[in-house]
């Protein structure tokens, strides 16, 4: 995996964000970093920066109902660089909801949200986070080569082709790239979406349910890819049934019915009954 | 909880080479579809819609011919015309705030919501083309249609076919762009639902009574402006031409430009939503299955069934759930378990069809009302004016019947939920069409209320044959949703040729009219519930509608019939065929 390593999937900005020391912040700077000096010095930059550094997600008061049926209670959550989150609940419990608010692919009832301390859904925080959502969606007339051609391009990766092929290989999708991925299986269809959501530059990841459908060595790539991202200063939220994969992060967040119902250390946490909505108290 | 925070602002991609990348995709993707095109399906598509747009584009205009040219004075149309047809315009704002909305019009792969509006571009030049696409395909596809029309118009009314081809035609486009800018502008503006309807409403409400007014020389001065008018007024050009009309054709491109402008703000809950719905109607209409069209435009308007029935006040009581014994009920067994001399009751079907009947949304109800009032003027108006309104009524029926099946619809679309019931299923289908029956006695009651009120010499007619006519209507209906429960599969024909070798045999003629029939074959049915009119119209004498009343119900019968026996009358029509060929052989 050394291969792997070395041209893993990481922005130029958390890879300076990180340790000086880390194998990968030798790695290749990409298109991204160098283009939109504009970005840097823009207004909504110079008075973030005049502020304090935002976190890398955070809600007020962020709440979603269809109707008058409630799918996400209002929620204040501060999430810091580089913390790496599970998100548990039952069916329904509002997982999903957050995650799709998040990204901007849902609009909020009330409150407001921000990604890296620009709005959701803004051009910025569109650049800084990368979703691997539940149903991967694919277009019928591309192969998987060319959906991480387009991806990596349309985030201004130029040199994505050395880490579009470490990432596939490591999911074990070589033979398949030049494939449809309409064309797979469930299980296929999660991994060339595992290598698109990694193969451009990001910040934060939002993965929701990303073990359904994998089989062992799809299920230890991924946790090896989020690990990686993980040691590079990403700040990651898996939301999973896989109580598993909880141990691994650094804090756990807990929603029943669309209200957060834990947030803490995972090993304090009583997985099981937390799962069934039963609420606990942090120590 | 860790304190760290992001020291760097957030690096956004060099939008120019985004919009390079984007513009790559979408080349390289349509040199694909093009390369996959089959041209020589393109070519027929062409070629039968080409024949039978012609053929009836001449039966139009023989039908119109000398059927309204002599009446009609160009002043008289001049001063009465714009605030009519200017109904058009309104109609097509008040459809598409209301579109709008509810997410409209504007669909784009689900695929590119994901990878592309996700993406660090800006959204707008992302949208610019499905917007411009959409304003375009309206524009066209109304002034085409407005062209033919006005070609049409031009043998019946002063000018040359030129102008008035030109002018219906900038009016049709003008429509068609009103309806798309206005859905995207409010939908962009999060216009709430019920504020479009009242806006709405009011447009339509204005122009209709300005419209009324003038109509009956009642409205004087200021009270004559409406929002449609110089629309309108556009498409009378043929006649003659007034330059402040051309105020119309500015509002039009200010509209579409505001569109392309705002298409970025297009909300990408309601686009994932309209991209999986939409492709799913693309593919229904291309297998022409009209039915499945119907419903996808229901769920692209999120016209979703109430929770609480209409009229029920309180949740039902229900008993408490039974104690659980080692996994197993303890309580119900007994009770639950099927007695020797049990029998499918009526009542069972009853009382579930008339709670689906009662979660129809307001919306639909009032469609369906709609409808009905369409139905009335369009059957008094083929009896007192034209035949041609009988195209009005016919449309009216079919709908309204198709509105009217929900609990059939709900049955046959879940052929596992009939097939687990130990019941024939005929007898399913045919007592879910009581409800539907019981509503449609609403609906044609309403239809003739309408229809005397448009006409009052029709009278005790309308009430005595609307009953029977919309019953008759929604046999179109009945039948296309009934061919589409599944069947017992056979690889052979009736004749005993195997499936594969029958279609692959077929001419691309007769596979393309057999497409057409198969598509045609509800409505013609339903037209057979136009009779009575048409016998009122020409023969105008009550025993003779009365003839056609009783030819309707044993119509009818006939067609509730086959619903109930369709399964053992194909077996044993299948098992006749076989015979014959043993026999033969």
């Amino acid at each position: 995996m050394s291969n792997s390593r070395s041209n893993r999937p990481q922005s130029e900005r958390t890879r300076a964000r990180t340790s000086a020391g880390s194998p990968s912040s030798a790695g290749k700077k990409s298109g991204a970093a160098a283009a939109s000096p504009a970005a840097k010095s823009g207004p909504t930059a110079r008075a973030k920066a005049s502020a304090g550094p935002p976190p890398a997600i955070e809600t007020v008061e962020l709440a979603k109902r269809y109707g008058d049926a409630p799918a996400l209670w209002p929620l204040d959550l501060r999430i810091g660089a580089g913390e790496r989150i599970s998100l548990i609940g039952h069916n329904g419990s509002g997982k999903t909801t957050l995650m799709r608010m998040l990204v901007g692919m849902l609009e909020p009832s009330e409150g407001t949200a921000t990604i890296a301390g620009h709005p959701i859904g803004s051009i910025e925080a569109r650049a800084a986070v990368s979703y691997l959502a539940d149903q991967p969606v694919f277009y019928d007339d591309l192969t998987v080569w060319e959906h991480l051609e387009y991806i990596a391009r349309l985030h201004g990766t130029d040199d994505w082709e050395q880490q579009a092929v470490d990432l596939v290989d490591m999911v074990g999708l070589m033979d398949r790239v030049d494939d449809l991925p309409t064309t797979f299986s469930r299980g296929l269809k999660q991994k060339a979406a595992l290598t698109m959501a990694f193969v451009r530059p990001f910040d934060v990841m939002l993965i929701d349910e990303p073990f359904v459908g994998l089989d062992r060595l799809g299920k230890e790539a991924l946790l090896e890819l989020l690990t990686l991202a993980h040691g590079d200063g990403a700040t990651l939220v898996v939301a999973t049934h896989e109580l598993s994969s909880v141990k691994e992060s650094s804090r756990l967040i807990a929603l029943s019915s669309g209200e957060v119902t834990y947030d803490g250390d995972p090993a304090d946490a009583d997985l099981a009954a937390l799962t069934e909505g039963v609420r606990q108290d942090r120590d | 909880m860790s304190s760290d925070a992001f020291a760097e602002p957030v690096v956004v991609p060099d939008q120019r080479t985004s919009k390079a990348t984007l513009n790559d995709l979408r080349n390289t993707r349509q040199r694909r579809r093009l390369g996959d095109t089959d041209w020589y399906d393109i070519a027929y598509r062409v070629y039968l819609f080409g024949l039978i747009g012609l053929a009836l584009v001449v039966w139009v205009s023989d039908a119109v011919d000398g059927a309204i040219g002599d009446g009609i004075d160009s002043a008289d149309l001049l001063t009465r015309g714009p605030s009519i047809i200017g109904l058009l315009v309104v109609a097509a704002f008040a459809l598409g705030v209301r579109s709008g909305a509810d997410g409209g019009p504007v669909s784009i792969e689900v695929a590119d919501i994901r990878h592309v509006l996700l993406a660090p571009i800006s959204r707008r030049s992302v949208m610019l083309r499905p917007v411009a696409q959409r304003l375009r395909a309206a524009a066209f596809a109304l002034g085409l249609g407005g062209a033919v029309l006005g070609q049409l118009i031009a043998t019946e009314v002063e000018g040359s076919r030129t102008a008035w081809a030109a002018a219906c035609g900038a009016f049709g486009a003008i429509v068609g762009v009103t309806f798309v800018a206005t859905a995207v502008i409010a939908h962009t503006l999060r216009v709430p639902r019920w504020l479009a309807t009242i806006l709405a409403a009011l447009a339509l409400a204005w122009q209709g009574a300005v419209a009324w007014g003038i109509w009956n020389d009642e409205t004087t001065g200021l009270a004559r402006i409406a929002p449609g008018n110089l629309a309108g007024r556009l498409a009378l050009w043929g006649i003659s031409q007034r330059p402040i009309d051309v105020i119309a054709i500015v509002i039009a491109v200010a509209m579409t430009a505001a569109a392309l402008f705002l298409g970025g703000q297009l909300r990408l809950e309601a686009l994932a939503r309209r991209g999986e719905l939409v492709s799913q109607l693309r593919f229904a209409a291309t297998v022409q299955d009209l039915r499945t069209v119907v419903q996808l435009r229901r769920q692209l308007r999120s016209e979703m069934l109430r929770t609480r029935p209409w009229g029920q006040r309180h949740t039902p009581t229900r008993p408490a759930p039974a104690v659980m014994m080692n996994g197993r009920a303890t309580s119900t067994a007994a009770s639950t378990s099927a007695s020797s001399d049990w029998s499918p009751s009526a009542s069972v079907i009853w009382r579930r069809d008339s709670r689906s009947l009662r979660r129809l949304p307001a919306a639909r109800l009032f469609r369906i009302a709609l409808l009905a009032a369409i139905g009335g003027v369009g059957a008094a108006l083929t009896i007192s004016a034209s035949p041609l309104f009988g195209l009005l009524l016919l449309g009216a029926l079919f709908f309204a019947g198709l509105e009217s099946l929900e609990p059939l619809s709900q049955e046959i679309d879940r052929p596992d939920l009939s097939d687990g019931i130990p019941i024939e299923r005929g007898w399913i289908y045919a007592h879910h069409l009581v409800a539907s029956a019981i509503l449609l006695v609403f609906v044609g009651l309403l239809g003739a209320a309408v229809a005397v009120l448009v006409d009052p010499d029709i009278g005790a007619i309308a009430f005595a044959v609307a009953i029977p006519m919309v019953w008759a209507g929604a046999m179109g209906p009945v039948v296309v949703t009934v061919l589409d429960a599944p069947t017992a599969p056979s690889p052979t024909t009736l004749l005993g040729t195997p499936r594969d070798a029958e279609t692959s045999l077929v001419p691309p003629e007769f596979a393309g009219f057999s497409t057409a029939l198969r598509t045609l074959l509800p409505v013609l049915i339903s037209a057979i519930g136009t009779v009575p009119v048409f016998v009122a119209r020409f023969a105008d004498d009550a025993a003779s509608v009365g003839r056609s009343l009783i030819a309707l119900v044993l119509f009818t019968t006939i067609v509730v019939l086959w619903v109930r026996r369709r399964d053992p009358w194909g077996i044993k029509l299948r098992n006749f065929f076989e015979e014959g060929r043993a026999a033969s052989a």
